[in-house]
C-alpha cells in the first residue's frame, strides 16, 4: 500500500496532522505532502491544550524538555471561571484536570454535592476538594517529585505560531514534503472527488487523500466539494475576539484564567515571554471598538499603545468531516470557541480517529459514515459542555447575559443533564446512561453545575445530620495541602 | 442512669487494665466507680507481644501517644506477618500477611485481578508479596509512618513487652482514678439471683460492686468456676495448646514484622522489640514433648549449646458460650483465647470491651443487649478461629504427621469451607466474604493474601500462557510505583528514635 497524502494549510492543525500520519504511515512508504501559502497568514490563537496533548506529544515521542522551551510553554491544571455566576460564595471556580489523589477526595464531593442539592447545608463549592485547584491557587506546577508516584493529568499553554514552527521541523525529520505555494484552483473529477490542486507556481498537484487545513476558508471541504456548515450561532452566541498580549509576571500562573465581561469573556493565558489576553464577545451585542475598550480597561491598558488584533470566527461544524477523499481537520472542519481550550484536541481526535478507521477500512471509505458520526458526536458533546456555561451564568447585568441564560437551544443531551441536576438525581449516572462522560467525565460536570452554585438557595438550606455532614472538608484540604508539598513552584519547575 | 455504680475488675494483666482505662476514659463524667483487684501471688501470662492495628485504636480512644507509651514498653512499629515454610509450594515457600494502606487502592486490583486469573489457570503473577506496600515496607526494614508530604493512611500493629504494657497501663489506669486492691481473693459470694454480690479478699472485707469483669486469665473465675457458663473447646479445630518461650538479643537492624515460621509440630514466632527479639514455639502436646519442642526450638535459634533458660506454657483454645453473663464480662483469657498466629489477642480484648461499653450504655446500663451483644462476640471468635483454621487447612507441608493432620482436618466449620470452595471453584471471594459479613474480622484482602499466599492455585503444568489482554497489569508498574511510594518511610530504627521524642508523630 502506497497512498499519497496532500496536507493543504500551514497552521497547528497541519503539522499535527502531517506528524501524526507520517508517525503512523511514512515507514509504509505513504508520500505525505504540506502544502503551505506564503501569503495567507495562519489564526493561531489556540494557545491553550487539554491533557490529550500530552499524549500526543508522547505518541510523537517528543519530550517536554525539547517542545515546551521551544514554544514558550507553560504547563496548566486547569481552568479558573471567574464572574460568571453572581450566587453569593460563587462567583469563582476552577475546573481541575483530573488527579489520582483525587480519588480520595472527589466522593466527598459528589456527596455533598448531591446532598446539597437536596437541600442540606454542607460545602458543595468544588475549589475544596481538588488537587489540580490547590496547585493553580498556589503557582504551583503539576509535576511531582519521584517520590509521589501519582498520575497528574494537566495541559500546557503555548506559542501556536512557535508550536507551529516547531511541528515543522519535526514533520519534515519525519519525511513530509513542504511545499510553498498557493491553491488557484482544485479539479473534480466525474465522481465528484477532488482530482488535483493547482498552485500558483503552476503546479498540478494530485493526491489519493487531501487533507483540508486551510482554516475558517475550508477551501476543500466547503468550497470544493459544498460540504454544508451547521452552525452552532443557536447555541453560543460568540463571533469574534480581541487579541492583546501583556508582558509576563515574576510568578507564573499554572493556569488558564477565563473571566466573563458584559458581552462575553476573557482569556488570560500566561507563557513563559508574556501574558496572551483576548476577549471573545458576540458581535450581536457588542462592537469591535467596544469590545476592544472593555478588553484594554480589563487589563488596565487603557493608555497603552499595545495594538490588539481582531478576529471573526464561526461556530459550528461540517455536516461531514471526512467528504469523498477530503479529510477536514482543524478551523476548516468546525469550531466551537476557545472556553474550554478544546480547539487542538478535535484536531487530535479527528486524525488519530481517522487514522484508526482509514486502516480499519484498508484505505477505503468503509468506515467513513461511522468516523463521521463519531466526530460530529465529539463536537456536539464539547458544545453542550461549554454551552451549559452560558446557560447556567446568573448575571443579569446586560441583555448578553440575559439572553444566554434564558436561550432555549440545547441538545436533548444538554436538558437532560441539567434536568437532572435540578431535581437532585444522580449525574454521574445520567452521563453513563447517555455513555457520555468520555467526553467531559462526572467530575467536570459536577465542577461545573456547583461550580456555579446550582443549588437550592441559602435560605432553602437546612443543616444537616452527622451522616450528611461525614466529609470534613478540613480534613480534604489538609489531605491535599500535604500532596501538594510535592510540587514545586511553577516558575522553578519550568527553569529546571 | 438509676445511681452511683462500682465496677470491679478481677485480675491486672493485660486486659484487665485495658478495660479499666477504657472505661474510665468512656466513662469519665459518668457516676461510676472503678475497682481493679489484682493478687500479688498470680502472675499474668503476658505472652501476647505482639497487636493488630486496634491497639493503635485503642492507645488514641485513651489519648496515650506513642512517645509516651512505646519506648516504656520497648514497643515497635509492624506492618505485617510474614509466613515462613508453612507452604511447600514453589515460589510459594513464605508470604506476608500486610496490614492494610490507603495506597494499596491502586496496587491490589492488579492482585485481586491475577490472583482471580490464575485460579483459571492463567500463568500470572498472582504471590500477595509484590502488590503491597506494607511488605515493601517490611522486606526493607523500614518503619509504618510516613513523611508529612505522604498523607496517605498506613495501618500498623505493635510489638512489646506485654508485662511493660501491663505496668504502664496500671500507671494510667490509677492515676486517672482507677482504684487498685493488691489482694488475694478467698470467695466469690453471690445474691439471689446468681449475680455476682462481691469477692471476700484475704483481708476479711468484701469487694461488693454493681457490675464484674473477669480478667483472672484461663483461670476464669468468675464467668467459668462461679457462673458456671460453660466453655466451647476449638481443639478440633486448632491443635495448639502449649508454647515455649525464650527471648534472643536485638540486632541493629529492628524487624518491622513479625516473623511465623512453620516448625515440626507448630510453629514460632520471631517478635522484634528494641531491647530484644521475642521467640516462642507453639506447638501441640499430642505430637512431640515439651522437651522436643524446646530443643527444637533452640534449633531454629542457633541456641543449643545456649543455657538461655526456656519458659513453657500451657494454652487452652475455644471461648465461653457467654461472654456476659448476669452482672459480669469476661474479658481475656478468661472468655477464650485462640492462638497467638495472627495475635490478636488483644484485638478482641479492645473489640469485646469496647462493644460491651457501647451496648451498655445504650440500654442505660441494664442487661437489654446481653443476648445481641453474646453473639457479636461469639461471631468474632469464630470468624478469627476460622481465619486460622485456614492457614493450617491450607499448609502444604507433608514431613509430619502433624501437618499432614491439619491438611487433612475434618472439623472446619461451613463458613471456611464455603470460602476455601468459593475460591477453588475460581469464584468471587470478596462476594462470598460479604455475604458472610466477615470482613470485620478480616477483610477480602487478607483472606485473598492467605491464600494466594499459600499458592492455592493450579500447579504450574496446568497454567496456561497469558494472552495480551490478561497480562495487562505489568509488575514492573506496580513494583515502581510501589518503590517509589516506599521512598517516603524511614528506617525502623530511625522512626522509633523519632517517635521516641516527639508527641505528636
Amino acid at each position: 500500500m502506497n497512498k499519497k497524502i496532500l496536507i493543504v494549510g500551514g497552521g497547528t492543525a497541519a503539522w499535527m496532522a502531517a506528524n501524526l500520519m507520517a508517525a503512523r504511515w511514512a515507514e509504509q512508504g505513504f508520500d505525505i505532502t504540506l502544502m503551505e501559502s506564503p501569503d495567507i497568514g495562519i489564526i493561531g490563537v489556540g494557545e491553550g491544550s487539554t491533557p490529550q496533548f500530552k499524549g500526543f506529544m508522547d505518541s510523537l515521542g517528543i519530550e517536554e524538555a525539547e517542545w515546551m522551551p521551544r514554544c514558550n510553554a507553560t504547563y496548566k491544571t486547569g481552568i479558573s471561571f471567574e464572574n460568571w455566576s453572581t450566587k453569593p460564595g460563587f462567583q469563582s471556580y476552577f475546573h481541575p484536570f483530573p488527579a489520582q489523589p483525587d480519588d480520595y477526595t472527589a466522593p466527598a464531593f459528589f456527596h455533598n454535592s448531591f446532598i446539597r442539592r437536596q437541600g442540606i447545608d454542607v460545602e458543595g463549592h468544588p475549589d475544596h476538594f481538588f488537587l489540580a485547584t490547590h496547585l493553580a491557587k498556589h503557582q504551583l506546577a503539576p509535576i511531582a517529585q519521584n517520590s509521589f508516584p501519582f498520575e497528574i493529568n494537566y495541559g500546557y499553554h503555548f506559542d501556536s505560531s512557535l508550536l507551529g514552527v516547531f511541528l515543522g521541523e519535526k514533520a519534515r525529520e519525519r519525511g513530509v514534503k513542504h511545499i510553498r505555494a498557493t491553491v488557484t484552483d482544485l479539479k473534480l473529477n466525474e465522481s465528484g472527488e477532488i482530482d488535483c490542486v493547482l498552485t500558483d507556481a503552476g503546479e498540478r498537484i494530485s493526491a489519493d487523500l487531501y487533507v483540508d487545513c486551510t482554516g475558517f476558508r475550508s477551501l476543500l471541504i466547503q468550497q470544493a466539494l459544498n460540504v454544508p456548515f451547521q452552525s452552532f450561532s443557536d447555541n453560543l452566541f460568540n463571533d469574534s475576539a480581541v487579541v492583546m498580549p501583556t508582558p509576563c509576571t515574576d510568578t507564573i500562573e499554572s493556569s488558564t484564567k477565563s473571566t466573563a465581561l458584559k458581552n462575553g469573556w476573557a482569556w488570560s493565558i500566561p507563557l513563559t515571554s508574556r501574558v496572551g489576553n483576548g476577549y471573545v464577545y458576540s458581535s450581536r451585542f457588542c462592537s469591535a471598538q467596544d469590545a476592544e475598550a472593555e478588553l484594554r480597561e480589563h487589563l488596565g491598558l487603557q493608555d497603552s499603545d499595545v495594538e490588539a488584533r481582531h478576529l471573526k470566527m464561526k461556530v459550528g461544524q461540517v455536516r461531514q468531516h471526512w467528504a469523498k477523499n477530503c479529510l477536514a481537520v482543524g478551523l476548516s472542519q468546525g469550531f466551537i470557541e476557545p472556553l474550554e481550550a478544546t480547539a487542538l484536541h478535535l484536531v487530535q481526535e479527528t486524525v488519530q480517529g481517522f487514522i484508526a478507521a482509514y486502516e480499519k477500512g484498508n484505505f477505503g471509505d468503509s468506515q467513513r459514515q461511522a468516523f463521521n458520526q463519531d466526530v460530529a458526536t465529539r463536537f456536539e458533546r464539547v458544545r453542550d459542555y461549554i454551552v451549559a456555561h452560558y446557560r447556567l451564568n446568573s448575571r443579569t447585568d446586560t441583555d448578553y447575559w440575559l439572553a444566554n441564560a434564558q436561550n432555549e437551544n440545547l441538545s436533548e443531551s444538554l436538558r437532560s443533564i441539567l434536568q437532572t441536576w435540578i431535581s437532585g438525581k444522580n449525574l454521574s449516572d445520567e452521563l453513563d446512561r447517555q455513555d457520555i462522560d468520555h467526553y467531559y467525565p462526572s467530575i467536570s460536570w459536577h465542577c461545573l453545575l456547583a461550580g456555579y452554585g446550582i443549588y437550592p438557595t441559602p435560605e432553602q438550606l437546612k443543616e444537616g445530620n452527622e451522616m450528611a455532614q461525614q466529609h470534613k472538608v478540613a480534613k480534604l484540604q489538609e489531605f491535599i495541602r500535604r500532596c501538594a508539598l510535592n510540587f514545586k513552584s511553577h516558575r522553578d519547575q519550568l527553569d529546571s | 442512669m438509676p445511681s452511683r455504680k462500682h465496677v470491679v475488675i478481677l485480675g491486672g494483666g493485660s486486659a484487665g487494665w485495658i478495660a479499666a482505662n477504657a472505661m474510665k476514659a468512656q466513662w469519665a463524667d459518668r457516676e461510676i466507680d472503678i475497682t481493679l483487684v489484682e493478687s500479688p501471688e498470680i502472675g499474668t501470662v503476658g505472652v501476647g507481644e505482639g497487636s493488630t492495628p486496634r491497639l493503635k485504636v485503642f492507645f488514641d480512644a485513651i489519648g496515650v501517644s506513642e512517645a509516651e507509651w512505646m519506648p516504656r514498653c520497648n514497643a515497635t512499629y509492624k506492618n505485617g506477618i510474614s509466613f515462613s515454610g508453612w507452604s511447600s509450594k514453589p515460589g510459594f515457600e513464605r508470604y506476608f500477611h500486610p496490614f492494610p494502606s490507603q495506597v494499596d487502592q491502586h496496587t491490589s486490583t492488579a492482585f485481586y485481578y491475577n490472583s482471580f486469573l490464575r485460579r483459571q489457570g492463567v500463568d500470572v503473577p498472582a504471590h500477595p508479596n509484590q502488590f503491597f506496600l506494607s511488605a515493601h515496607l517490611a522486606e526493607h526494614g523500614l518503619g509504618p509512618k510516613a513523611v508529612h508530604q505522604f498523607p496517605f493512611a498506613v495501618e500498623y500493629g505493635y510489638h512489646f513487652d506485654a508485662a511493660l504494657l501491663g505496668e504502664f497501663l496500671r500507671e494510667k489506669a490509677t492515676a486517672l482514678g482507677v482504684k487498685h486492691r493488691q489482694t488475694k481473693v478467698l470467695n466469690v459470694t453471690q445474691k439471689a439471683s446468681g449475680d455476682i454480690a462481691g469477692l471476700v479478699t484475704e483481708e476479711g472485707d468484701t469487694l461488693e460492686g454493681d457490675f464484674f469483669i473477669d480478667c483472672s486469665g484461663f483461670a476464669a473465675r468468675l464467668i467459668q468456676k462461679t457462673l458456671g457458663v460453660p466453655f466451647k473447646r476449638y481443639d478440633k479445630n486448632l491443635f495448639n495448646d502449649s508454647a515455649v518461650v525464650m527471648p534472643t538479643p536485638q540486632g541493629d537492624r529492628v524487624g518491622s514484622q513479625t516473623v511465623s515460621t512453620a516448625l515440626s509440630s507448630g510453629w514460632a514466632w520471631e517478635i522484634p522489640l528494641t531491647n530484644r527479639v521475642g521467640n516462642g514455639y507453639v506447638y501441640s502436646g499430642a505430637y512431640t514433648t515439651s522437651d522436643q519442642a524446646e530443643k527444637e526450638l533452640r534449633a531454629h535459634l542457633g541456641l543449643l549449646d545456649s543455657d538461655l533458660e526456656a519458659r513453657h506454657l500451657k494454652m487452652k483454645v475455644g471461648c465461653v458460650e457467654r461472654h456476659w453473663y448476669k452482672n459480669c464480662l469476661a474479658l481475656g483469657l478468661s472468655q477464650g483465647f485462640i492462638e497467638p498466629l495472627e495475635a490478636t489477642a488483644l484485638n478482641l480484648v479492645c473489640n469485646t470491651i469496647y462493644d460491651f461499653m457501647a451496648t451498655y450504655e445504650r440500654e442505660n446500663f441494664t442487661d437489654r443487649g446481653q443476648d445481641a451483644f453474646n453473639q457479636r462476640v461469639t461471631g468474632g471468635f469464630e470468624s478469627t478461629r476460622d481465619y486460622i483454621v485456614a492457614h493450617y487447612i491450607l499448609n502444604s507441608r507433608t514431613d509430619t504427621e502433624y501437618w499432614r493432620d491439619n491438611g487433612s482436618n475434618q472439623h472446619i466449620s461451613s463458613d471456611l469451607e464455603a470460602i476455601i470452595d468459593c475460591w477453588m471453584k475460581g469464584l468471587n471471594l470478596t462476594q462470598e466474604i460479604e455475604r458472610q459479613k466477615i470482613h470485620t474480622s478480616y477483610p477480602a484482602l487478607s483472606w485473598y493474601c492467605l491464600l494466594g499466599g499459600y499458592g492455592i492455585y493450579p500447579n504450574r503444568e496446568q497454567l496456561r500462557a497469558a494472552n495480551k489482554k490478561e497480562d495487562k497489569f505489568k509488575l514492573g508498574h506496580v513494583d515502581n510505583f510501589i518503590s517509589r511510594c516506599a521512598l517516603n518511610f524511614a528506617s525502623h530504627r530511625e522512626q522509633l528514635e523519632f517517635s521516641a521524642t516527639n508527641a505528636d508523630y
